[in-house]
């Protein structure tokens, strides 16, 4: 009896390029545009359901030639947050191409930067100040919003606050923005979709 | 060769909660105060706070509206009215608190319009409902272009921390009434080409500068040279 190939859903981008770090996959199913049948080198047993979470799908970007073909080799990497997934046979190929061009110009780029880095090598073992500074980093922090009590007689005397401004007159005159707008975005993101496998 | 060792100054980073999460951030226009926000609101809404904005120019700043709803749940009213008013504003707090759950994020991006004509019985009505704001486990970030005059000095009493760029005019009055006149000093310094900001926090009197860089408000070290400046300790 066959044994089926066991699913695991994936719905994290830096979980998918962990996974296929260094390896080839392919696309087998498409079923939207968020959802996606993969599988890991040629085991069976790794298939996955990758699932590109809400709100990010503008952070996967498909190089490829052509349409998704379950056929086809694909690799990916993560840069700066965004994930691309690339035609294995097709792009790797410009790629070495580019790196063959570029070889001769990079090495002497590399000069360049070893010698940038003697230079402050040498301001730093002088020890002259206002060169080298304190590192920049992350200086302000919101911190972890908690679940604490809410002083529920506040809301009282809001309330008051309200009456004395007349609210119900005002009311009509603010338009609620969100709601209108969010529905056509799901409409155009989401409601036009077929539910079919579009992978050809 | 002697190696002189170089001393760092460990600085704290300043932690925002609804304690003191009454922020004001106050620029002339061009000079970074979107980006700023938009630093904030999204490090908000990874904390895990809902974000509740008002915003006048909403078409124009949609591109940042739609990059922000990537972090979180975001709620955005429009205040499209021919002739604003605070009233206007406490219409706002009136949806916003109809979700009586805490964990918020207010965000008003254009203060200024609703403070102009305010008369004072309205201004009491809005400082009561700023100062409400810590009780219900939320946070106010309102955005000026300048603070002057006593409707926007008012405001002060309600914000803990304010950030401070260039508006192209003297503040002396303005530190005055923060009670930190030194405050000069570090304004004269901010370049205004580079959006840089003093992080002020009022009641610590404590000030840094800053500017955004990606999603990240960095400080950045600079040596303030003036004489008189009291015990304020050198940076290194």
């Amino acid at each position: 009896m066959l044994e089926l190939p066991k699913l695991i859903k994936i719905d994290k981008l830096y979980k998918f390029a962990d996974l296929v770090k260094e390896k080839y996959f392919y696309i087998l199913k498409k079923y939207n545009e968020r959802e996606y049948l993969i599988q890991v080198g040629e085991d069976k047993n790794t298939q996955y359901d990758f699932i590109i979470p809400k709100g990010y799908e503008d952070q996967v970007i498909f190089k490829i030639s052509g349409n998704i073909d379950s056929k086809k080799k694909y690799r990916l990497f993560l840069i700066d947050k965004v994930l691309i997934i690339y035609d294995k046979e097709y792009y790797e190929k410009k790629f070495d191409e580019i790196l063959l061009k570029n070889l001769a110009e990079l090495q002497e780029e590399n000069k360049k930067i070893e010698n940038l880095f003697n230079q402050l090598k040498e301001i730093l073992l002088k020890g002259e100040e206002n060169i080298l500074n304190e590192k920049e980093y992350d200086y302000i922090e919101i911190e972890k919003a908690e679940d604490r009590g809410i002083d529920q007689n506040q809301f009282n005397e809001l309330n008051e606050i309200y009456k004395e401004a007349d609210i119900q007159k005002r009311l009509k005159r603010i338009k609620l923005y969100e709601k209108e707008k969010m529905i056509k975005e799901k409409e155009k993101k989401y409601g036009i979709e077929s539910e079919g496998d579009e992978s050809g | 060769m002697e190696l002189k060792a170089k001393v760092m100054r460990v600085v704290e980073k300043l932690k925002i909660n609804p304690d003191n999460g009454r922020i004001g951030i106050s620029a002339g226009s061009g000079y970074g105060k979107t980006y700023l926000s938009m630093a904030l609101l999204k490090k908000g809404l990874k904390a895990g706070y809902k974000v509740y904005a008002l915003s006048y120019t909403q078409h124009s700043e949609e591109k940042y509206w739609d990059d922000l709803k990537k972090y979180g749940d975001v709620v955005i009213y429009e205040a499209g009215f021919e002739s604003l008013e605070l009233n206007d504003l406490i219409v706002f707090f009136y949806k916003v608190f109809e979700d009586k759950q805490g964990k918020k994020i207010i965000y008003i991006n254009d203060l200024d319009l609703y403070l102009e004509n305010a008369d004072s019985t309205t201004l009491a009505l809005l400082k009561k409902i700023f100062s409400s704001i810590r009780k219900l486990n939320s946070i106010l970030i309102y955005e000026v272009k300048d603070i002057k005059g006593p409707n926007y000095l008012s405001l002060i009493y309600n914000t803990k921390i304010l950030f401070l760029g260039k508006s192209g005019r003297d503040e002396d009055t303005l530190f005055k009434h923060i009670g930190f006149e030194d405050l000069k000093y570090y304004y004269n310094e901010l370049k205004e080409k580079n959006h840089e900001f003093l992080a002020i926090d009022i009641n610590n009197k404590k000030v840094e500068f800053v500017k955004v860089i990606g999603d990240e408000i960095v400080r950045i070290p600079k040596k303030i040279n003036v004489e008189n400046m009291g015990d304020e300790d050198e940076p290194y």
